[in-house]
């Protein structure tokens, strides 16, 4: 009992390192990517064996992130494992882990590109892009330090103990739904800014789309995995098969009105935006709405507890 | 008409057991045993069986009928 005991705490110890570690990493990886930004101009055709070597030593400094990134996952589960009900921060904090590991895994693929492209084209926005996602990966990195710094046991042991039919996890999956529903409607709204060619914004609706769904898709498709032998009806308690139904009723009946006066905008404005546009807008409004009945009815019903 | 219980006084009664015991007990989540306490949820025949059965009684000495007037005066206290 001890041995497993201190086990658990010298484990414990070592992932505080790699997160100290990983921050120190995405903090260098910051500073080298200002720097680069400035350095890495047509003027300079080729880079000098000190911009190569600072470009480098990044990889390694973002594997030690993506390695702690995944940790904070199962970090967050084990947390999910033992919380009487869902907590907002906590949601927030799942979908950032996996929006952040999902983005530092595209980072070395970026890096790479903008050193081939860097003399020909204007790579300005990737870098404002790597810069941006940086300072994201940093926060999420030091909030996980502090927020999972006390949590102990094995990966195997938190996905055994997370009961699909738990307040827990009924409340966290529709606090990740709502957040997964918001993310999306910005990012759907936002792309008439995006810098890139009409005939790619389709392209990136969906695949930003896809991106925002990866946290929500993922609780589902445990909850799919989890309750494979199960009939559908079996997966929630019969109170939150109640929940579900009327949150899908009160959700429709507020979409159906949305969806009258969002034709009607679409007839009445000049530009033409793609059909990908309004199919993930509807689709996100949905997802938040739904979301927040649910989280509503939650709300009412005690999710805050009782004795 | 709605459904009132003695739930909560059987839940003292038993050893001061908190919803989550019960909810563990019959296999629900916590905020299911919250919501029929409160009358907001009608749980179904195999629910109230289950929740008798923890409690050793009958269904009808858990569950009764109560009239709206007496219920919402019930509220108030």
């Amino acid at each position: 009992m001890t041995a497993v005991k201190i086990e658990n705490n010298t484990g414990g110890r070592l992932i505080n390192l790699l997160g100290v570690l990983s921050i120190a990493g995405l903090a260098y990886c910051f500073a080298a990517y200002l720097y680069l930004r400035q350095q890495l101009t047509p003027v300079m055709p080729d880079p000098t064996p000190t911009i190569e070597l600072i470009g480098a030593l990044a990889l390694p400094a973002l594997a030690v992130a993506g390695i702690y990134h995944l940790i904070l996952l199962v970090r967050a589960l084990q947390i999910l494992a033992g919380m009487p009900t869902g907590r907002f921060l906590h949601s927030a904090f799942l979908v950032a882990v996996v929006l952040s590991g999902l983005s530092l895994a595209t980072e070395p693929v970026q890096l790479s590109e903008i050193g081939k492209e860097y003399v020909l084209f204007d790579v300005s926005g990737q870098w404002l892009f790597l810069i941006g996602s940086t300072l994201f990966h940093l926060a999420v990195a030091t909030a996980g330090l502090f927020l999972t710094r006390r949590v102990a046991g094995g990966i195997s042991t938190a996905i055994r103990n997370i009961d699909s039919r738990s307040d827990a996890f009924f409340v966290t999956m529709h606090q990740v739904g709502f957040l997964c529903g918001l993310l999306g409607i910005l990012g759907v709204m936002s792309y008439t800014h995006w810098g890139v060619l009409e005939r790619y914004r389709a392209f990136l609706i969906l695949l930003l789309s896809v991106l925002a769904l990866v946290p929500w898709g993922t609780i589902l498709a445990f909850l799919m995995v989890r309750n494979r032998n199960k009939p559908l009806s079996a997966w929630f308690d019969e109170k939150q098969t109640t929940d579900t139904a009327v949150g899908g009723l009160c959700s429709m009946m507020v979409v159906m009105p949305i969806l009258v006066i969002l034709s009607a905008v679409d007839l009445r404005i000049e530009f033409q935006p793609p059909f990908a546009f309004w199919l993930m807008l509807l689709f996100f409004l949905c997802l938040t709405l739904f979301s927040f009945c649910m989280l509503m009815r939650s709300r009412a019903d005690g999710a805050k507890g009782s004795p | 008409m709605n459904l009132g219980n003695n739930i909560r006084k059987l839940r003292f009664e038993k050893g001061e057991m908190t919803q989550q015991q019960l909810a563990d007990r019959i296999g629900t989540s916590r905020m299911t045993i919250y919501s029929i306490e409160m009358g907001k949820f009608i749980p179904s025949t195999l629910l109230a069986l289950k929740i008798a059965d923890v409690f050793g009684k009958s269904v009808e000495e858990i569950f009764f009928i109560v009239e709206e007037k007496h219920d919402r005066r019930k509220n108030r206290k």
